[in-house]
Formats: C-alpha cells, sequence, structure tokens
C-alpha cells in the first residue's frame, strides 16, 4: 500500500498539512458538540485559529528568508495532491489565517442566542479549511478540489438562518457556483489533456502547447477564467453575491473578505501566472479583454451600489467593484500593477470585513438594515461608526488608509505599462465609492437621531429617566472588538505600508520573486 | 523667525522634535479613550497647538527621513514650513481659546484633535503622499466640526475631487521617476513630460483648498455657517492645505515659463474682480471677509506666476520663495483677526472695534505690500494685470474692515474680540522677528527695485480706502447668495441625479419586464410539459431513425473531409 506521503519527509513539509488540520479537525469535533457546550466548542474555535495563525507566524518567517513548503500526497495516477506554500500563497494564507480568528471572535458574540451553532461553527471551520488549500495549491487539481469543497462548504452557511428568503439565495448561490464548478473541471480537464501536466509554475506551464493550439488555450482560459470568475463576482457573474446577503454578518463577512470572492480573486492570479504565465497569457490576447471586463465589473458594481438603500446589499455591490481591482491589477500585464492588485487582496479584506462587521453590529444592537436607517446612529454607536467611517473612507481610496496604497499601485502601474484608460476607471470608481460610501456617514454622524430604533432608544432613555445616555459599551464586546481591531489594521498597513512583511512589502517580494517579468 | 531658531543649538541632537507637533494632538486623542484622562485631556485640547507654535519659533531646521511611512516619507522643518507652522499654530491656539465651552464632548475634541494633527502635519510634510494624508486628516474631521453644514458638505466633495486630480498629476510625475520628495518633484516639474497638465492638476487640486476664486465654492458658505472657532481653522486649512503645497512645488526658482505666467497673472485679475463683484454683494460680513481672502489666495497664485517668469526678468535675486511664506503666514493669521474681530461687546464701543477691525486688515496688507516686493521683479506681461487684482483686493479688505467694525457693537461672548486681539498682535511679533534679519543687513535699492512699488502701493491702498465706500454704495443692489455659481451648479447636480434617478427606474423596468416575460415563456413551456413531450417524441422509431442517418451523413461528411 503506498503511504499517504514520504515518511522521510522533513517536518516543515508537514506545516501544510498542518495548517489544513488546524480547522479541519476542530470544525469536525464541533459538529458533534452539543449546543450547549459554549465553552468547549469557543476553546476549539479560538483555539484552531490561534494555531493556524501562529502556523502561519511561523512559515511567514521561513518564506521570507527563502523556505517553500511542499506536501505531495498521490491522488490520481500520476497527479498530486499538492500543498505547496510561497510567498503568493502565503499571502492570502495570513489574510485567511488571520481573518478567521477575528471573524470567529465576531460569530461567537453575534450567535451567543441563535440556534444550530454547532452547525453553524462546524462549517465555518470546514470553509476555512477549504479556503487555505485553495490557497495553499500546488497544482490546478488541488486547487480545483478545494474550490468545490469551498462551495459545499459555504452552502450551509448562507441557508443557515432557513427562512425563505435564504433557501432562495441558496439556491441562487449553488446554481452559479456549481455552474462555475463545472467550467473549472471542464477547462481543467482540456487543459490537462493538451499539456499532460497540471503543476503550477513561476511562468505556467502551457507555453510548450500555445504555438500549437492558441484558439484551445484561448477557450480554456475563458472557461478557467469563467469558472474563478463567478465566486469572483465578475460582471455579468455576479448575480449570487448581492442575493447571498441573507446570510448572518459573520458569513457575509467571510464571503466577502476571507473565502469566497477572495478564492475567486486568487484564482484569477493563479490562473493568468501559474496556468498560461503573464507573458503567454498577454501573447494569447487574453489579458485585454479581463481587463475590460474587470472595468466593466469595477463601474457597474460601483453604480449598482449607489441606489440600493439596504446597507448589505450596498456593501455587496461595492464588494463586486472592488474585487475587480485584483482582476485588473493581473490584467494590466506589468508589474506595479500586480503589486496593486495582489495588495489589494489584503486591503480589501480588512477593509470589508470591517464594513460587514459594522453593518452586522447596527442590525444585530439597533436592528438597522437600510442605509435610510442609519440618520445620527454615530451618536448611538460611535466606535461602530467610527471603525465603519475609517474603512468606508479606506474603500474610497483616502490617504492614509489602506486602498490609497493599491489604487496607487494600480494607477501607476497602468501608467507604466502605457495604458491611461485603466486610471480613469479607478478615478472614476474613486469617486462613485464616495458617492455611495460618504452620504452613509453624513448621514451617521451629521443628522439628527431618526427612525425606530431612535424612537425606541428615547423611549428606553425616558422609562428609565436617565437623560438619554447610551448604554456602554454600545453594544456587546464580542462585537464591538472585531471591528475595531480590523478597522485600526486598515489603517496602519496603509500608513505603514513601506514597513518591512507589510502586506505592500510582500507583494512586492511576490512580484520579484515569483512573477518573473521580462 | 529664522533668527531666533538658529540661535537654538542646545535642540539639535533632537531631530524627530518637528513630529511631536503632529504627534501631542494624536497622543491626546488616545488619552481621551481612557476614561479616567477624558477631563484632564478635554482641557488641554484647546492648548494642543502650543508645542507646534513653540517648534516653529525655536526648534532648528531638521529634516527626518520616515521610509516606512506611506510610500516612503518624511518629515522637514524648513524656513517655509516654520512659518505656516507658527500661522498655523497660532490659528488653532485661536481656535482652541474660543472652543473652551464647544469642546465639552469627546466627540468634538476627537474631530478637533484630528483636525489639528493634519493640520500641523502639513507645514512639516516632506513628500506629496504625506501632505494629501494630511491634508485629509485636517479636511474631514474640519467637516465634521462644521456640523454637517451646506458648507461642509461642499467643502467635503471639493476636497474628494481635489484630492483626485493631486493624485492624477502626483501619478503622471512618478510615472517619469520624478520621486515623491516635494524638492525631487519641484526639481523634475519643468523637465517633466506633459508639464502643463500636471501643473493644471496641481493648481485645481491644491487651489480648491486654497479657496481660490473660480474654486472657492465652500469658502464662502462655510464661513457664513462654522461657529466661531471654526473660522480660524478654516483659514489654516487654506494655508497649509492649500497655499503651501502650491508653494513648494511650483518651481518657482528655476523655471522660464513666461506663457504660463501671463495666464496666471490674467487669471488672478480675473479671479479677483469676480471676488471684488460677489463680495461686496454679500449680505453677511463673515462671506465678505471669505471672499476677501479668496482674493488673498488668488492675488498669491498671481506673485507665484511671477517666479514662473523670474529668469526673464533678469531678477534672479529677489526671494520668491522666502518671501512668499512669510507673507501667506502673516495674511491668513490679518484674515483670521478679521473674521474675529465683530465679535466685540457693547461694552469695548465702536471705536475699539474699528480699531481692531483695521489692525487685523493692516496685517493683511502689510503682508500684501511685502509682496508686492516680489512683484517688483516681474516683467510688465505680468505686473499690469497684478495692480489691477491688488485694486480689486484692496476693495474687498477695505469692505471687510468696514462690515467687521459695524458688526462690532454687535452682541457677542466677547472672546472673539479678546481672541481676534491676540491674532493681530501674535502677527505683529511675527512681523517684526520676519523682519529682524534684515536689520543686520538693510536691503538697498539695487537689491529691490523700490520704485517700481509706488503703483501697485498706491493701487492697493487706494483699494483699501475706496473698500468701505463702495459697499455703502452697494447696498441696495440685490445681495448673492455665498459660493456665488454654487447655487447653479448645486441646481445642476440635483438635476443631474435626478434625471440618473429616472433612468435608473426606466432601465429597472425593462429589465423586470424582461424577467417577467423569462418568466412566463418559462411557465408556458413548463406547461407544455417541454420536457416529457421531447422525450416522448425521441423514443419513437421515426425518430430515432431519422437522427441515426443524420448522424451518418454527418459522419460520413467528416471522414470524407479528414
Amino acid at each position: 500500500m503506498t503511504p499517504l506521503f514520504d515518511p522521510q519527509l522533513p517536518a516543515d513539509a508537514l506545516l501544510p498539512l498542518l495548517v489544513l488540520a488546524s480547522s479541519l479537525l476542530p470544525g469536525l469535533v464541533v459538529f458533534f458538540l452539543g449546543e450547549a457546550r459554549v465553552g468547549t466548542r469557543t476553546a476549539l474555535n479560538l483555539g484552531g485559529a490561534f494555531l493556524k495563525l501562529g502556523l502561519v507566524g511561523w512559515m511567514i518567517l521561513g518564506v521570507y528568508h527563502g523556505q517553500r513548503y511542499e506536501l505531495r500526497m498521490p491522488l490520481l495516477d500520476d497527479l498530486d495532491l499538492v500543498l505547496r506554500v510561497g510567498a503568493l500563497s502565503l499571502l492570502f494564507l495570513v489574510l485567511s489565517a488571520g481573518l478567521w480568528l477575528v471573524t470567529t471572535v465576531y460569530a461567537v458574540g453575534y450567535l451567543e442566542q441563535s440556534p444550530h451553532r454547532s452547525r453553524f461553527f462546524g462549517f465555518f471551520s470546514l470553509c476555512v479549511t477549504a479556503t487555505v488549500g485553495v490557497a495553499m495549491a500546488g497544482n490546478l487539481l488541488t486547487f480545483l478540489l478545494f474550490f468545490e469543497m469551498l462551495t459545499l462548504t459555504t452552502y450551509p452557511l448562507v441557508v443557515h438562518r432557513g427562512t425563505e428568503a435564504a433557501r432562495r439565495a441558496g439556491v441562487v448561490y449553488l446554481t452559479h457556483t456549481v455552474l462555475a464548478g463545472a467550467l473549472l473541471l471542464a477547462g481543467t480537464v482540456w487543459l490537462y489533456t493538451l499539456t499532460g501536466t497540471l503543476a503550477f509554475a513561476p511562468r505556467g506551464f502551457v507555453s510548450e502547447v500555445a504555438s500549437e493550439h492558441p484558439a484551445a488555450l484561448t477557450a480554456i482560459f475563458a472557461l478557467l477564467i469563467g469558472g474563478v470568475g463567478v465566486k469572483a463576482a465578475l460582471v455579468p457573474l455576479h448575480g449570487w453575491l448581492p442575493q447571498a446577503m441573507v446570510a448572518p454578518a459573520p458569513v457575509s463577512a467571510l464571503l466577502h473578505a476571507v473565502a469566497v470572492v477572495k478564492a475567486g480573486a486568487f484564482g484569477v492570479v493563479l490562473i493568468v501566472y501559474d496556468v498560461f504565465g503573464i507573458e503567454q497569457a498577454a501573447a494569447l490576447g487574453v489579458t485585454g479583454p479581463l481587463a475590460l471586463v474587470a472595468a466593466v465589473t469595477i463601474v457597474y458594481g460601483s453604480l449598482r451600489a449607489l441606489f440600493q438603500d439596504d446597507l448589505k446589499r450596498r456593501l455587496a455591490f461595492s464588494t463586486v467593484s472592488q474585487v475587480s481591482y485584483i482582476v485588473l491589477g493581473v490584467a494590466i500585464v506589468g508589474p506595479l500593477a500586480s503589486v496593486g492588485g495582489i495588495v489589494h487582496l489584503v486591503h480589501q479584506g480588512v477593509m470589508k470585513i470591517t464594513l460587514f462587521f459594522c453593518a452586522g453590529n447596527l442590525a444585530e444592537t439597533l436592528g438597522i438594515h437600510k442605509v435610510s436607517e442609519m440618520n445620527g446612529v454615530g451618536r448611538r454607536m460611535p466606535w461602530t461608526m467610527g471603525a465603519f467611517t475609517l474603512a468606508a473612507l479606506g474603500m474610497i481610496g483616502v490617504p492614509p488608509i489602506a486602498g490609497f496604497i493599491s489604487k496607487w499601485y494600480l494607477s501607476l502601474g497602468a501608467l507604466e505599462a502605457g495604458v491611461h484608460w485603466p486610471l480613469y476607471v479607478l478615478i472614476a470608481s474613486s469617486l462613485l465609492n464616495a458617492a455611495y460610501f460618504l452620504p452613509i456617514l453624513h448621514a451617521a454622524w451629521m443628522r439628527e437621531p431618526s427612525g425606530p430604533w431612535a424612537e425606541a432608544a428615547a423611549r428606553a432613555s425616558a422609562q428609565a429617566g436617565d437623560g438619554g445616555g447610551r448604554p456602554r459599551p454600545e453594544t456587546r464586546w464580542l462585537l464591538l472588538l472585531p471591528p475595531l481591531v480590523t478597522a485600526a489594521l486598515s489603517v496602519l498597513i496603509g500608513l505603514f505600508a513601506s514597513m518591512p512583511v507589510s502586506p505592500l512589502e510582500w507583494s512586492l517580494l511576490i512580484v520579484e520573486r515569483e512573477f518573473h517579468y521580462p | 523667525m529664522n533668527g531666533l531658531a538658529a540661535d537654538s543649538a542646545w535642540l539639535e541632537p533632537v531631530p524627530w522634535l518637528p513630529a511631536l507637533a503632529p504627534l501631542w494632538p494624536l497622543a491626546l486623542l488616545a488619552a481621551l479613550a481612557l476614561p479616567p484622562l477624558r477631563t484632564t485631556v478635554l482641557g488641554l485640547a484647546r492648548w494642543a497647538a502650543l508645542p507646534a507654535l513653540l517648534i516653529a519659533i525655536a526648534a532648528p531646521a531638521a529634516a527626518l527621513p520616515l521610509p516606512g511611512l506611506l510610500l516612503g516619507g518624511s518629515l522637514q522643518l524648513d524656513a517655509a514650513g516654520r512659518w505656516l507652522l507658527a500661522a498655523v499654530g497660532l490659528l488653532w491656539l485661536a481656535a482652541g481659546w474660543l472652543a473652551v465651552d464647544w469642546l465639552r464632548t469627546p466627540t468634538r475634541a476627537t474631530a478637533f484633535l484630528l483636525a489639528m494633527a493634519g493640520a500641523l502635519w502639513l507645514p512639516l510634510a516632506g513628500d506629496l503622499p504625506s501632505v494629501l494624508a494630511a491634508s485629509v486628516l485636517a479636511a474631514y474631521p474640519l467637516y465634521c466640526l462644521l456640523g454637517g453644514t451646506r458648507g461642509g458638505r461642499v467643502l467635503l466633495v471639493s476636497v474628494v475631487i481635489a484630492d483626485l486630480l493631486v493624485l492624477e498629476a502626483l501619478l503622471l510625475m512618478a510615472k517619469g521617476g520624478a520621486g515623491l520628495d516635494l524638492r525631487a518633484l519641484q526639481a523634475a516639474l519643468p523637465e517633466a513630460k506633459g508639464h502643463g497638465i500636471v501643473l493644471t492638476l496641481l493648481l485645481l487640486g491644491f487651489g480648491a483648498k486654497a479657496g481660490l476664486m473660480g474654486l472657492h465654492y465652500w469658502l464662502a458658505p462655510a464661513t457664513q455657517e462654522a461657529p466661531a472657532p471654526q473660522l480660524a481653522q478654516m483659514v489654516a486649512f487654506t494655508l497649509a492645505a492649500g497655499l503651501l503645497p502650491l508653494l513648494r512645488l511650483l518651481p518657482l526658482a528655476g523655471a522660464h515659463w513666461p506663457s504660463a505666467a501671463a495666464l496666471l497673472a490674467w487669471l488672478t485679475l480675473a479671479g479677483c474682480l469676480w471676488a471684488a463683484a460677489a463680495g461686496l454683494l454679500q449680505a453677511a460680513p463673515r462671506a465678505l471677509t471669505a471672499y476677501t481672502l479668496s482674493a488673498l489666495t488668488t492675488l498669491w497664485l498671481g506673485l507665484m506666476a511671477l517666479g514662473l517668469d523670474q529668469p526673464a526678468a533678469g531678477a534672479a535675486s529677489v526671494p520668491v520663495e522666502g518671501v512668499l511664506p512669510a507673507v501667506f503666514a502673516l495674511s491668513g493669521v490679518g484674515v483670521g483677526a478679521l473674521l474675529l474681530a465683530g465679535g466685540a461687546t457693547q461694552r469695548h464701543g465702536r471705536l475699539v472695534g474699528w480699531l481692531l477691525a483695521l489692525l487685523s486688515a493692516l496685517l493683511a496688507v502689510l503682508a500684501v505690500l511685502g509682496a508686492l516686493l516680489v512683484t517688483t521683479a516681474g516683467g510688465d506681461a505680468v505686473h499690469h494685470p497684478l495692480i489691477g487684482a491688488l485694486v480689486c483686493t484692496g476693495l474687498l479688505l477695505g469692505a471687510s474692515v468696514g462690515a467687521a467694525a459695524e458688526r462690532a457693537c454687535a452682541p457677542g461672548s466677547g472672546r472673539e474680540y479678546s481672541v481676534s486681539a491676540m491674532l493681530v498682535a501674535a502677527g505683529l511679533v511675527m512681523l517684526v522677528l520676519g523682519l529682524l534679519p534684515l536689520s543686520a543687513a538693510p536691503p538697498t535699492a539695487g537689491d529691490w527695485p523700490l520704485d517700481r512699488l509706488v503703483a501697485p502701493g498706491a493701487a492697493l491702498l487706494g483699494g483699501f480706502a475706496a473698500g468701505p465706500i463702495t459697499r455703502r454704495l452697494l447696498a441696495r443692489l440685490p445681495r448673492i447668495p455665498p459660493g456665488d455659481v454654487l447655487v447653479i451648479i448645486g441646481y445642476l447636480t440635483a438635476r443631474l441625479v435626478g434625471a440618473w434617478r429616472r433612468l435608473g427606474a426606466v432601465i429597472g423596468g425593462w429589465r423586470n419586464g424582461l424577467i417577467t416575460a423569462g418568466a412566463q415563456v418559462y411557465q408556458r413551456l413548463d406547461r407544455l410539459s417541454t420536457p416529457e413531450n421531447g422525450e416522448r417524441r425521441l423514443r419513437r422509431w421515426s425518430t430515432a431513425t431519422l437522427l441515426l442517418l443524420l448522424t451518418g451523413v454527418v459522419l460520413a461528411l467528416l471522414v470524407r473531409s479528414g
């Protein structure tokens, strides 16, 4: 019997497996815990999250000093399940592991009194397992397996509430993602028949057959991008994302900032750089249309966000727009634009998760779901809205918050590549971002409190005779701390962008080491 | 100012000292989060600009590289930064003094300290991304402090658009490998590809923040609606976020752009005429003073234009970069004092009110006269339009003095009066300190051709004397709303948004119609049980035979062609 992996392997090679296991095992155990075992479940979740973060931290040191971690497990005749950690995968790993920790803390607070918590946290952990699997995939097959696992583990989270709206959203989500899986599978099989390999390589692995099968490779590119593009919410494949907003806030945060959407965007990066190779992709002429799709998505998402009154839907369309910055950065074809795209993977994640945490706090504490209900909410929940404000300004691209750094590199990359139109797209997008975020901030901070929550608060304070003072803290600490931490992080990674091991510096390292620009 | 700082050798081992200016308000802000310290911090917040003022006066010149900051930043305390830091510090101290009752809540104190940190960072920022970041830190909380007024909203929109314009200019410069350091950018601008576009973007971007005429729409409404403490803050913002970056970026000593200089000079004249026409027809004295500030900033732009033409005039010895920061600082302090001069109570009397307003404006007039020394360097193409601009600025200054003095007898807290007096006194001290180095080596007629000062000086003073009278003469004419064409812009924007919404509704209707039609087709197909019928039809022998034959034909064709 063939062993699962070589027993002579150095201990370091098992680190990727440990990273997977740190969320997989707690997740499996949590499924079997009773609802009342809150302490055990929380300890398992947080223990796993801290362990994963520690392991990833250990690997950062190794990769920074040039080490690569790789584990192969035989799967098919000549196709292995490969887990590999390089600079690029580590960036996504850090994002997933870091944000999983804060999202777990938030979810513990958010679902304190909810039913089916064991089921929720079980799938939650499996979802993160799939995400880190996507991050560490060393070949297209491994990527495909974890990508599909991600679909299956997020579906129960989307429909967690069990309402009619949740089930409908679940069907839409599943329809889109299963179709995406089919496209990805078709592309993968077709590519394997042409190349005989699926192993990711720094300059891609299609160059040998590119001259013979340019049309087939173009079609495969379209299939693969179509497959990952559904999860990355590229227009017109984005329909599931606004629908999935019926999910609880921690799930929305996970979908938008950590797992699904990010896995899609990360998939685009892998397909362009590690499957086709940037030179080959450019030679095939597929990067231009990809950039165009990204540009359309950026503008369309922002325009749709502008007219949404539902806060989470507005944020969802904002995600549609913002995630395509990553795709645009990749498709512009140039080192600086790539840096902008890759660093936005982290920056957008940190900022967007803050926004969803805050939206969750507003809904959970005051029952606010719509922008039109947010008048004066800054006075009632100043910390939450402070965090929201920082993240929203970051999304606009206001310095010194993280979004500015991404937009700077994307714009400079476009100019460096000799194309000016992405610059105008980014400027238009920034204006539109300002147009749909600033009115929220204006309403929250400048207008007098109004709406049902304000009346209820006024009644409560009148009954209590306390003069209308707000409760301290404004909401539960477990709900308040995560957005404060991620908001502070949004500022710090922007303000100290040029510090060693910052996301920006790490992205520069990735482009230098792994992307091999001519 | 520089002379005093030169003696402070004992501070030299502390190169990070200038960083204290913006960090001190931020440290207080951090302490504000701790409930036991809250009362103390609220008391200290008013005086948080004091270290900055002390640094401006006493700290030696310094440059502090901060490679980890943003895209690689730096802090610098140079001659220009020192003048502006002193002026901004003074204006913020004035704001703090006035905000004694107003700064009672942590939310207001937070916005106050954040805006102050940004304003004090601006004179020290050594690179353009830091300037942008500091400007954001100064502008957004300022909008909060303005309490969501119309002027505040227009300020916010102006700042967003201005930052994008500056960012685009910066990108165009960075593409050419100019670096991000302000000095490097200034040196690279004359040779940069497309420098005309870059210059235009910079003028539009920073001009909007400076309240330059044509981009001034936020200043008058915001000034009219603001509580007293914010008046001084807004003046500080126009100086530090608008004028100073322009001064640092425009190549005032190395470029020879006579056409750009002439164009800017004529634009200055047009802007000052516009300011005079709109300002003299304002109902509120504060709005009038806001137009005066706009006219002054427009005039400063014209004076900077002279720098672009210096080599042609053959007067490279005139220190444009050296004089203008002092001029900006003194006029800013003067206008700040003028804005506050109207707050005297009855007990101070009309004469005292007049005197205070006059002294405030005198600071600005002295600043303009100082700047005129620079104008003597320019060629006639630049010189003549600036004479006209000086008349308009003088008119507005004179009219503002008249308006402030009239308002001085209106009921007020009296504190504004004291603060105005303090600002005037501090401005005069700054002026003396600035003139001190000249006492060691007085300029000669050869250095500065004083005979050319007569015409512009007369234009300015003549305008100043005519200002109060002109305002009274125009009193019966209809008033113009503050921000003038802002009314039209607001109307057009509202129409545009309305049209967009209607378009959205129409498209949404079409989309819903399509979805409904699609659903109806699906339901019909479903009712017809198409799949079942199709399947039944496929199972018939005739269909199967026909399909078999068809497949055979296709295969035969493929084999033949292959």
